[in-house]
């Protein structure tokens, strides 16, 4: 069977400033997989260019075999892509629980074309669900209040509880522990290890915080200078001599 | 909707219904009225499209005017009725705006409003010049009034004001529904999400470009469609209906009355239209006050009056649940069933 996702030899850059020179992963099973690196190792970029917000100059990206670069998020979404932001994104004017309506609508224009009539009614399954990942963020108590409300440790939990809303396949989380206070950081961190599993999720997240990413993920990418510079389970990569000079230097 | 709104709403719609039948001998004021619910339509259009998706266009009246320069071209010339007119008129500016927005939605935000505006200019250009089809300047005087209505014994006649009024009512309402039939929708919610955060939107799988040309189309349709009422209540199609002033004034009334509201674009219209006819103010400094207004909705109601309204009630709602509930929270939320 064909990889989750095969990331393979992507190379972009930025006028004189290459990015990325030949990067490349691929995953065959669900599970959580951390992309690191130092300042400027090209994460960001790589990171984009998996959710469709950049184009790669070269190389390719397959998810289940089939060629996804190029596409634009909304069609990547639909095909069972989800993402966070680092900036944390949600919608502002909606309450926490209708974050996690909107994730789980089909939002193809013919569908709601279809249902314009019928308003939004929500099958209690749906709802259910909603509730169920909200409380196990342990935000079900803001269920009804706008989501600008949340502080922003709050909002990034209910962004990415949102995100499995939509059941996606393929999670990738931007710095997802950033700006999260540690309290926060462990409900997130346990809500990872519990849903990815549970949902055959395979999850690929960019984090700074070694701790957290140490704890959460089973395999580690360690990017330098747009390459793949190591990649391997934790242990090995925090006893890798070249990780380790990549990171001093 | 809980039953007490739709139970106000009844109130107000037979309320606004009678109005005429209060007001036997006062034509002038149903006039001003229907006047005014000529413009509301177009603003509703706006509302939907900014008030729901956060597009604001500037020259919206332009559909406006393609609707109400094709209802006259074909009950003028082609003799159709207007309620076939208005289906036309709601057509035409609809794929208008289709294809204004094919390459205008491209652009975002700041860039897509100054765009906007150049295609207001271009299209009253158009209105004021292609005298063999719009009549030039003079424009297309002498559209028809509808023909009578009768149902049974009773026949309404829309040479009267009243009979003009409760069809330009009845239209105001329909169009109405077309904007809240969207907001409680899927759709609506997905157009809300773009208005809110376009970059987390599409990251969600909503294909922006497409939500946001199926609303500019339907608020260009509505456009559409006010401009039929218009042409046939003032009984003639002619550029300065439809000029850059005309496209501020329904912003004006949109953004002051409370976009994203469906009320908001009546009260604008009330404000902006309507008061101004009754109180006799100056024309000059009706625009000065316009610009005070303005200024200071921007300042200090940025969803408009009943934006502002509407959060006054829920932070007296929210006090009022603090002083029962002694020592609760006024952030503190009713449980969930």
């Amino acid at each position: 069977m064909a990889p989750i996702l095969e990331v393979s030899a992507i190379a972009k850059r930025f006028g004189g400033v290459v990015a990325l020179d030949g990067a490349g992963f691929s995953v065959d099973k669900p599970g959580i997989v951390a992309l690191i690196g130092p300042n400027g190792a090209g994460k960001t970029t790589l990171f984009d260019i998996i959710c469709g917000r950049q184009n790669a100059d070269s190389g390719e990206v397959r998810f289940m075999g089939e060629r996804v670069d190029g596409l634009p998020p909304f069609r990547l979404s639909r095909l069972g892509f989800a993402r966070s932001f680092q900036e944390c994104r949600v919608l502002p004017e909606a309450t926490c629980l209708e974050n996690m309506l909107f994730s789980a609508q089909d939002k193809t224009l013919r569908s709601e074309m279809a249902g314009i009539f019928r308003g939004r009614a929500h099958n209690r399954n749906t709802v259910d669900k909603a509730r169920e990942l909200l409380a196990m963020v342990g935000l079900e108590r803001f269920s009804n209040r706008p989501a600008s409300d949340l502080s922003f440790g709050q909002k990034r939990l209910v962004e990415i509880a949102s995100t499995l809303m939509g059941a996606p396949k393929v999670l990738l989380l931007d710095e997802p522990a950033s700006g999260v206070n540690p309290t926060l950081l462990n409900i997130l961190h346990d809500f990872l290890l519990d849903q990815a599993p549970k949902m055959g999720l395979l999850l690929v997240v960019i984090e700074h915080n070694m701790e957290f990413i140490m704890s959460v993920a089973e395999r580690i990418v360690v990017l330098h200078q747009g390459r793949v510079l190591e990649d391997g389970p934790p242990a090995a990569i925090q006893a890798s001599p070249q990780v380790i000079e990549a990171y001093l230097s | 909707m809980t039953s007490l709104k739709g139970l106000a709403l009844l109130a107000a719609v037979i309320g606004a219904a009678c109005v005429p039948v209060l007001l036997p001998d006062q034509p002038y004021v149903v006039n001003t009225l229907t006047l005014t619910l000529c413009t509301v339509i177009p603003a509703i259009g706006l509302n939907l499209l900014y008030g729901q998706a956060g597009l604001l266009s500037l020259g919206h009246m332009a559909f406006t005017g393609i609707g109400g320069y094709t209802a006259a071209l074909l009950m003028k010339g082609a003799g159709w009725a207007l309620p076939e007119a208005m289906l036309a008129a709601a057509i035409v500016a609809g794929f208008a705006g289709f294809l204004v927005g094919i390459p205008c939605l491209r652009l975002r935000s700041h860039f897509f409003v100054i765009v906007t505006l150049g295609v207001g200019m271009i299209v009253y250009t158009f209105f004021n010049n292609l005298d063999g089809i719009t009549g030039g300047a003079q424009g297309l005087p002498g559209v028809p009034r509808p023909r009578p209505l009768t149902i049974g014994d009773f026949t309404i006649e829309f040479r009267t004001p009243r009979g003009f009024y409760w069809l330009a009512l009845l239209t105001t309402l329909g169009t109405l529904l077309v904007q809240w039939l969207i907001a409680r929708s899927p759709f609506g919610f997905s157009l809300s999400a773009i208005r809110q955060d376009e970059t987390m939107a599409a990251s969600r799988g909503v294909d922006v470009f497409a939500h946001k040309l199926a609303a500019f189309v339907i608020a260009s349709a509505i456009a559409g469609v006010g401009g039929a009422l218009s042409v046939t209540f003032l009984r003639v199609a002619a550029p300065t209906m439809f000029d850059l002033h005309a496209s501020m004034n329904i912003v004006a009334i949109v953004l002051v009355g409370g976009p994203g509201y469906l009320a908001g674009p009546i009260l604008g219209g009330f404000i902006f239209i309507a008061l101004p006819e009754f109180l006799r103010v100056a024309a000059e400094f009706r625009l000065i006050i316009f610009g005070f207004v303005l200024v200071f909705i921007a300042l200090f109601a940025n969803r408009g009056l009943i934006g502002l309204a509407d959060s006054l009630l829920s932070k007296m709602k929210r006090d009022r649940v603090a002083d029962e509930q002694p020592g609760a929270s006024p952030h503190a939320v009713k449980s969930e069933g």
